[in-house]
């Protein structure tokens, strides 16, 4: 787990960049990953430059639906916004036992 | 333990701007003149964890209560619910309640704005739909 390595803002800059993913701000920043059109995932981000917690960090990757590992290589560059797309339309294909 | 030895009888937790009592665990605070937010189900001492049930939102109330899991996160606290795939954070117990509570909140006004969701998130806007009071 990377959790020390990043904080809230690189989360942000990331999911914003790789994902197009657009946050609303509000109490916390919330954005939503859009699959054709659809929103399948949403991701809570702390404000700021905050340091990530490493259940926060877990519970992060579990709203975009992926591994620690997973969300450390998205982060640290290793896993792209294609990569990310092929991950989650594998996941919300039929027959799929993965939820959000 | 610690923790969870000041949530006994006639204890006191600053949640948000309310202040809550704990009482043969119930919470019987208020916040802002509203009735009680919150019961213990259960305490765990070790590592601190522990199981409450909500009964309103930041501004909302909730027709059936929701439990959520606290526990702590390195040095501060995370804040779940088992029905929903959010959390709330906070450097104090209460803060990650109250952190949790807006999120439950603002995901309910993210749903309820359209329908152009996957048809997991369609169903979690039907069971809101079905907890929440406007």
């Amino acid at each position: 787990m990377k959790n020390s390595q990043f904080n809230s803002h690189d989360v942000k800059t990331c999911c914003e960049n790789k994902l197009d993913i657009q946050f609303k701000d509000g109490g916390e920043l919330n954005g939503w990953y859009l699959l054709e059109g659809k929103k399948v995932r949403r991701v809570t981000v702390s404000k700021g430059r905050k340091e990530l917690k490493p259940k926060t960090y877990k519970s992060m990757a579990s709203q975009l639906g992926l591994s620690v590992e997973q969300f450390d290589n998205l982060l640290d560059c290793s896993l792209g916004g294609q990569d990310y797309q092929s991950l989650i339309s594998a996941a919300l294909s039929p027959g799929s036992a993965e939820t959000h | 333990m610690e923790a969870a030895q000041s949530l006994q009888f006639g204890s006191y937790i600053t949640w948000g701007v309310a202040t809550v009592t704990f009482v043969h665990g119930y919470c019987t605070g208020y916040a802002d003149g509203q009735r009680s937010m919150a019961e213990i189900i259960s305490e765990e001492s070790e590592g601190e964890a522990m199981t409450l049930r909500i009964s309103r939102l930041k501004t909302k109330e909730l027709n059936l209560p929701l439990d959520i899991l606290v526990e702590p996160d390195a040095d501060g606290f995370i804040a779940k619910t088992p029905d929903l795939p959010l959390y709330g954070y906070g450097d104090e117990r209460d803060e990650a309640i109250s952190n949790l509570q807006s999120e439950i909140e603002t995901l309910y006004e993210d749903l309820m704005a359209d329908d152009n969701f996957s048809e997991e998130w369609l169903q979690i806007k039907a069971f809101l739909r079905g907890r929440v009071v406007n």
